[in-house]
């Protein structure tokens, strides 16, 4: 069954057309990684699904739901959540508060509970926390215990890539949308990523996994898409995409290195 | 043509019509009119009713009263029209000369006069220019109410900025109608509008700008009817050593050109006297003068001057002295002449000292009737609309004298505000300038607050 | 007599003061990058709200309730109105331009300021109005602290209320999920929205703690200084501003380190340089903590983001 259903989106920016007609849906349970070289829109196609930027025409069903005006916190109440290419992390809060704050969206004590430090509110405190612990368990030592309190910035760079993995987690979502998740990672934290990725998919969640490297999601896409020019130009199995005339031509067109990382 | 009189033209016409009502008290027929005595229970406004059927016509009665106390000896002038004794002597004209009279009050009605305030309108001071401006309001109301002119004030607020004020003044410049302009309020801003007005010819008459190289040398528009710093100084010096008997003293002034200009004066004369003096200077924003206190509390001087002008920070200085308990005499300048701070310091306020410019007009006779028409529209008021309304009456004064010798110009105004010569005023002085138009005579008054009143002491 | 410790209460009353108003500065400047200069003139409505109370529960009979709850009823007062009165600027003045260029609701925010300042002008009087020296606190109390040196009562609840408050201030931020939210939106607005913050409520419980915040201060300088006027935010807001700057703005601990910095500048300046000085002086210190720290006492200099 399709959790995320496209249809006909397009943006343009200035007097540029970055997302074209795009359509594509996506089924509970798959990964569905969206290829393409740096500029051809796949950034901007999470912005429009996300609600930062709103798309000049189409529609976005999220389970069923259309989702198109809604603002980004509505969103994520709904079940998406997503990492940044571009790192965004709240650097000066500890690891655990950059989780913590995104538990925000199922928390129902007010102004009220705070100030008179209602026990339903030390209770709803006590479960974000838990709740926090458990995402950044998922991976394993690196994140855990006497980290928990060490501010963000304190992490190297693979790390923080992870702790926003964990940070979308906290939100409990059904859809993860990952923007190049394995950026500027080495080829061994590139090989982790990915796995854990497979594993994320084990635990029931849905993943929408952009990358411009396609070596990357070799491993794990059940369908791949390709956008040049903000338009699809190949869907199917990850070996049908990468040997398209049209996505071949699309990345040598633009003399980028598409077999070996940058 | 206003409602008022229209209403009393069709009375008027009933009544020659009509028979009219001899009056039962034996009067004297003369030509145009008649006398009649003033009776217990008398009112104009009863006596306009009787005559001519109409409460309001009874500016008509006063206006031909003071007339003929003009020419004729054995009528007094009526100064306020609430107040007339029993056994004066009235001129009630008759229904033709009222008729008359009621003509010449229209047609002067139907001349465009105005006259300019400009004042702190907004801002910290704006109280004070609001209170001016108000004074000045009422003043030009009873004005138009005798005369039957109809006298309309325009207002420029100069937020006590000299750039400010002379955009003000050219406005008023500009305008044809302005015949002269009561104002401003800061010294500072006095000075920088003075050469505007000269070189335009018009009068400019301010009721608070007391430095003294406003009329030494002063110019031909300028003028000032409240006496000046220099007089000021000495009398606050004098005061101090002679009278509370003190040889030390510290001076505070809040940095505008009123404040330390006076304080330079007080300085001087203190010290040529042989006292001791230290000084500091405050701004107009600041709210806290614990730490100045603490200074002065350190020194202990006899006496505390602080000629400033923002009644809040007068009274913050007198509790913050008695917070930390010093033991001297807290004196101040005319900036003190105003309740406010009195009440915001309650007790701290006992016994402090003040010199005023002018008198308070809550115990001036002569300005019953403007304060009480003030009260009914503006409620409370404190000492800074008194020298306003006096202004104001100077160059309405002027401005009628003019108009009756059919030159109703600004040059003319000038010339007849020059030669304003008044044995008696709304605040009780006589008025008329000297050299650079200031005011002669002119005197400071010595107030101390005791039980939360100002109890004039000098 | 010794001069010190007199200086250093007037200090810290004056730096309570200003570390209230520069609190509220902060957080606003935090979240929105917006300098919310209307919000002198939100402390105050905040005194004006605590005189309306004490008019009504201090009539010159006498006062209508015990004096600690006249004052905690002022301080309530003072803060739910000086909330809603920031929420509805927030709403009114500053949302609608949230995409504008930075200076449009700079421009907006001086435009509330003036109408605040009229209004109260127009509506209550040009005229200084007083809390009254004594009325609440008997001008003799206070505690002895040996010698002539004696710290008023109206002091101690000055330093007490903002010690309070600050307190509970960095317990909120700290430790709450608002709190979290907020330091989530001020370091990256979009970031938190997709962490599922909703930014508008944040920004609206910015303005709610800033402005409760600033309507304590104001009613705290009544009791202290006694008079009030509409024309009394302007310089306190410029002191809070100064005070937020120099601690670091956007940083709270900052804010109240930069207030107390300023209000005993001022003091020290009084009495050890001249009263005349004590502005300059405490621009100075401006300008030399931003010397050797661009980003205030303890402000980061965040790179942008990109
Ligand atoms: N907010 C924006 N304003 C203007 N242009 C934008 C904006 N966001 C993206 N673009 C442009 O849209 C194109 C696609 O960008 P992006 O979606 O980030 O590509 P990708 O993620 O595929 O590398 C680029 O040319 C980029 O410069
Ligand atoms: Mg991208």
């Amino acid at each position: 069954m399709a959790i995320l259903n496209v249809d006909r989106l397009s943006k343009h920016f200035g007097g540029l057309l970055v997302v074209n007609d795009l359509s594509f849906e996506l089924n509970e349970g798959e990964i569905l990684s969206i290829i393409g070289p740096n500029g051809a829109g796949k950034t901007t196609v999470l912005n429009l699904l996300t609600g930062i930027n709103p798309p000049d025409s189409g529609d976005i069903h999220f389970q069923g739901q259309s989702i198109v005006g809604l603002q980004p916190h509505q969103i994520t109440k709904l079940g998406m959540a997503r990492t940044f290419q571009t790192l965004r992390l709240f650097l000066n809060m500890s690891i655990i508060e950059n989780v913590m704050s995104a538990a925000y969206p199922h928390t129902k004590k007010g102004l009220f509970d705070i100030i008179f430090r209602t026990s339903g509110w030390r209770k709803e405190e006590a479960q974000i926390r838990a709740l926090a612990q458990e995402s950044l368990s998922f991976f394993g030592e690196r994140l855990v215990g006497y980290r928990f309190d060490q501010p963000a910035y304190s992490l190297s760079y693979a790390n923080r890539r992870r702790l926003e993995i964990a940070r979308a987690m906290a939100t409990k979502p059904k859809l993860l949308l990952l923007d190049e998740p394995a950026a500027g990672m080495n080829p061994k934290e590139t090989l982790e990523i990915t796995e854990l990725i497979g594993q994320l998919r084990d635990k029931g969640y849905t993943i929408l996994f952009i990358e411009h490297d396609m070596n990357v999601v070799s491993g794990i896409s059940d369908r791949v898409i390709a956008l040049d020019y903000g338009q699809k130009i190949a869907e199917g199995s990850y070996q049908e995409v990468v040997e398209n005339e049209r996505v071949i031509e699309a990345y040598l067109g633009r003399k980028q290195s598409v077999w070996t990382k940058a | 043509m206003n409602k008022i009189s229209k209403s009393l033209l069709v009375l008027l016409l009933l009544f020659t019509l009509g028979a009219g009502v001899a009056s039962a008290a034996a009067p004297v027929f003369q030509d145009g009119g008649q006398e009649y005595i003033v009776q217990a229970d008398d009112w104009l406004s009863k006596l306009a009713d009787k005559n001519y059927g109409d409460v309001l016509a009874w500016p008509i009665i006063w206006e031909a009263t003071n007339a003929k106390a003009a020419e004729d000896d054995s009528f007094a002038v009526i100064e306020n029209p609430n107040l007339i004794e029993v056994g004066q002597k009235l001129w009630i004209p008759d229904t033709g000369a009222a008729e008359a009279m009621m003509g010449d009050r229209e047609s002067k009605a139907g001349i465009n006069i105005k006259i300019g305030f400009m004042g702190p309108l907004t801002g910290g001071a704006a109280f004070l220019g609001q209170e001016q401006l108000n004074f000045a309001k009422t003043a030009v109301q009873l004005f138009n109410e005798r005369t039957g002119f109809n006298v309309q004030v325009t207002e420029g607020d100069t937020e006590i900025n000299p750039d400010t004020g002379k955009i003000v003044a050219e406005r008023f410049i500009a305008d044809d109608s302005v015949y002269a302009v009561v104002g401003p309020a800061g010294s500072q801003v006095c000075e920088a509008t003075q050469p505007v007005f000269e070189a335009a010819g018009m009068v400019q008459i301010t009721p608070s700008c007391t430095r003294i190289s406003l009329t030494d040398p002063g110019t031909a528009t300028f003028f000032r009817p409240v006496p000046h710093d220099g007089l000021q100084g000495p009398t606050d010096a004098n005061y101090m050593m002679n009278v509370l008997g003190v040889t030390s003293a510290y001076l505070v002034d809040d940095q505008s050109s009123y404040s330390t200009g006076l304080t330079d004066e007080v300085e001087a004369a203190l010290t040529a006297a042989g006292a001791t003096v230290e000084r500091a200077s405050v701004t107009q924003q600041d709210t806290d003068f614990s730490s100045l206190v603490t200074t002065i509390v350190a020194s202990n001087p006899g006496v505390v001057f602080f000629p400033g002008q923002i009644s809040s920070q007068l009274g913050t200085l007198a509790a913050q002295l008695q917070e930390q308990s010093y033991g001297g005499t807290y004196f101040l300048a005319d900036g003190g002449f105003d309740i406010s701070w009195v009440d915001t310091a309650g007790e701290a306020a006992e016994g402090t000292y003040l010199s005023f410019f002018a008198p308070d007009p809550h115990f001036v006779l002569q300005a019953r009737d403007l304060t009480t028409r003030y009260e009914a529209q503006y409620g409370d008021y404190g000492a800074f609309g008194g020298p306003s309304a006096l202004s104001t009456n100077v160059v309405l004064g002027a401005i009628e004298r003019c108009f009756n010798a059919d030159n109703l110009t600004r040059a003319c105004v000038v010339e007849e505000t020059a030669a304003t010569n008044l044995a008696d005023s709304v605040l009780g002085i006589p008025v008329s300038f000297g050299a650079g138009n200031q005011i002669n005579g002119g005197e400071f008054f010595i107030f101390q607050v005791q039980d939360g009143n100002f109890v004039l002491v000098q | 007599m010794d001069q010190l410790p007199q200086t250093i209460i007037n200090g810290l009353t004056l730096g309570s003061v200003y570390a209230l108003i520069a609190l509220g500065y902060s957080m606003v400047y935090g979240i929105l990058k917006l300098l919310n200069f209307a919000h002198g003139d939100v402390y105050m409505i905040g005194a004006y709200i605590g005189y309306a109370v004490l008019v009504v529960l201090v009539p010159s009979t006498g006062p209508l309730l015990p004096i600690p709850i006249i004052i905690l009823v002022m301080f309530l007062f003072a803060m739910v109105g000086c909330s809603i009165l920031g929420v509805a600027i927030e709403r009114f003045a500053y949302r609608p331009l949230r995409n504008a260029p930075r200076i449009a609701p700079l421009i907006s925010a001086l435009w509330v300021s003036f109408v605040l300042q009229n209004l109260i002008q127009l509506t209550i009087s040009p005229r200084p109005l007083s809390y009254g020296s004594g009325t609440l606190i008997p001008v003799n109390s206070g505690i002895n602290l040996g010698g002539d040196l004696r710290i008023h009562t109206a002091r101690v609840l000055v330093i007490g209320t903002t010690i309070v408050m600050m307190i509970a201030l960095t317990y909120f931020i700290r430790s709450t999920k608002w709190g979290r939210a907020m330091r989530a939106v001020a370091m990256d607005i979009d970031a938190a929205a997709m962490m599922g913050v909703d930014v508008n409520r944040v920004i609206v419980v910015t303005f709610i703690v800033g402005s409760a915040l600033a309507g304590v201060a104001g009613v705290l300088v009544g009791i202290v200084f006694f008079s009030i006027q509409h024309t009394m935010g302007f310089l306190a807001g410029l002191k809070g501003f100064t005070a937020s700057v120099v601690g670091g703005i956007g940083s709270i601990p900052g804010a109240v380190a930069g207030g107390l910095l300023i209000g005993m500048a001022e003091a020290f300046a009084s009495v050890y340089i001249s009263v005349t000085f004590k502005d300059a002086v405490a621009f100075l210190v401006l300008v030399i903590v931003l010397l050797i720290r661009p980003g205030g006492l303890l402000g980061r200099l965040l790179v942008q983001k990109v």
